[in-house]
């Protein structure tokens, strides 16, 4: 089982995030070079993945994924890991955040 | 036996009261709902006050620089450090200090050197691995985990589940068998393991219905460690995690019983202003009964707790009573939680209010720690056995 997310990408548009439910879950955002964000739909987001994905809009070229899970927290702190593992830091979204790299690898 | 709290008490109480409410609950409004985890620069500086209050390290004995309670008193305090949203997993998110690995009080100078202190002044994180793919609630039995003789190092393999915090942390206690697998208790070895061993790994998280303290999984593949690593005794290694799961089956059970207070203080409140057919909640007779039922629930499993506590106290055995409250304290806390949520309607599921979190969480509660079923098997065996006197045999 991976412990990364491997569902396909999908083109980030208003058309495309209105498929996407207004659920719990996580998410990650990639431009042309990889992925450039890991985030989550918590307790308090607005309309939940569809919400946090809208915030995204209007930046051209971007794709995204994501889960639906009422995990969500602990979801997102393993893909955090398992991200920084692999790429030696964590996705630019997360630069500043000050996150402990945790032991969690790629199978 | 008295349950009379003293005036040392009294204090503590209501300073860790005022603490929560005034230095967690206003927290929380800003956190996600499911957030098990504060900022270090936050945490660190609500750690200065319960050093001011003389609270930190609330579990280490004062010999080794922390608050040095009797158990009824840890216990008193247990039942308010969790009153709040995140208070079952992760009370005051540590600002009382981390769990306890007392094990490593009986470790060498040189293991308390470098693990024992730097936790204590909270610079190292460590796990407990104890429970196995084969099975929790018999260790003795179930424990795969191999360490076996090289020169004078040990070479550890096999697997570990449901381990709390050990993709974030430095080093482990790890148990494994040194005997035959028929060796049983005899034959498990505790060793501390440090997290950047070659062959160590987090495989994954393993998700479950709590979401912001998570346990992991982890595998053991030719880690070797020096005998220096071996923590007690080789072959007694069972008895240092039993001591310590019975001691800390006593504040898991208060803390489960200081959400339930919560969240019965929410429901009689709600109770008293919410109104349906004309009337309040409160005038209602099926809910005034909910509200009794869950104060008889609490009432009964806190006194069955603090019995534990005191016994414990008393330096006499106290496994039997520690598995009644375990037992008590969870199923009771789980029932008083639903009702709570049953007064409260709809708006008892959402996210808007801490009881949906308490009602998952608690949930695991009654598996955590040694099951309800383990809990009774330990008592029936103690009560078949003759190693139990009656309350009023004492």
């Amino acid at each position: 089982m991976s412990v990364s997310m491997t569902k396909p990408w999908t083109p980030l548009t208003e058309e495309s995030l209105g498929q996407v439910p207004g659920a719990l879950g996580v998410f990650e955002v990639a431009d042309e070079g990889g992925t450039i964000a890991i985030d989550y739909a918590g307790g308090h987001s607005p309309f939940g993945l569809r919400g946090r994905l809208q915030e995204w809009l209007g930046q051209p070229g971007l794709r995204f994924r994501y889960e639906r899970t009422n995990a969500y927290l602990s979801r997102y702190r393993e893909l955090v890991q398992v991200f920084a593992n692999e790429h030696g830091a964590p996705p630019r979204n997360l630069a500043d955040a000050g996150h402990r790299l945790g032991h969690i690898r790629p199978n | 036996m008295g349950f009379a709290v003293t005036d040392v008490q009294r204090d503590l109480i209501d300073n860790v009261r005022r603490f929560v409410r005034t230095e967690i609950v206003p927290l929380e409004f800003e956190l996600d709902p499911d957030e098990g985890e504060l900022s270090p620069d936050v945490l660190a500086g609500l750690v200065v006050k319960t050093k001011q209050m003389g609270l930190y390290n609330i579990d280490v004995p004062e010999e080794f620089g922390g608050a040095g309670l009797d158990i009824v008193t840890r216990t008193l305090l247990a039942m308010e450090m969790s009153q709040h949203r995140a208070g079952l997993y992760a009370p005051c998110y540590a600002a009382f200090g981390q769990p306890d690995m007392g094990q490593l009080y009986d470790g060498t100078e040189e293991q308390k050197e470098r693990y024992l202190y730097p936790v204590l002044r909270g610079e190292k994180k460590s796990f407990f691995a104890l429970t196995e793919p084969s099975g929790g609630s018999d260790p003795a039995r179930s424990i795969q985990t191999r360490a076996k003789r090289d020169g004078s190092d040990w070479i550890i393999n096999g697997s570990k589940t449901f381990i709390s915090g050990a993709d974030t942390a430095d080093f482990g206690l790890v148990f494994a068998r040194t005997g035959d697998q028929g060796s049983g208790r005899d034959g498990i070895t505790c060793f501390i393991v440090d997290a950047d061993t070659p062959g160590f790994s987090v495989r994954r998280v393993i998700h479950t219905l709590r979401s912001g303290h998570y346990p992991t999984e982890l595998s053991f593949d030719d880690v070797r460690v020096p005998a220096s690593a071996v923590l007690g005794e080789v072959g007694q290694g069972f008895s240092l995690a039993t001591e310590r799961l019975t001691k800390n089956r006593i504040p898991y059970a208060a803390g489960c019983l200081g959400v339930a207070m919560m969240a019965h203080r929410m429901a009689v409140e709600y109770a008293g202003t919410r109104s349906v057919f004309g009337a309040k909640l409160a005038d209602h007779e099926g809910i005034q009964w909910m509200l009794v039922d869950s104060e008889i629930d609490l009432r009964s499993a806190a006194l069955i707790t603090l019995d534990a506590a005191e016994r414990a106290d008393s330096g006499k055995p106290f496994r039997t009573e520690v598995a009644m409250a375990k037992i008590v304290a969870t199923e009771a806390a789980g029932r008083v939680v639903d009702r709570a949520i049953q007064i409260h309607g709809g708006y008892g599921v959402t996210k808007d209010l801490p009881l949906e979190r308490w009602y998952r969480e608690l949930r695991i509660r009654r598996i955590g720690e040694g099951s309800t079923e383990t809990q009774k098997m330990i008592i029936s065996r103690d009560m078949l056995r003759g190693r139990y006197t009656g309350l009023l045999d004492r």
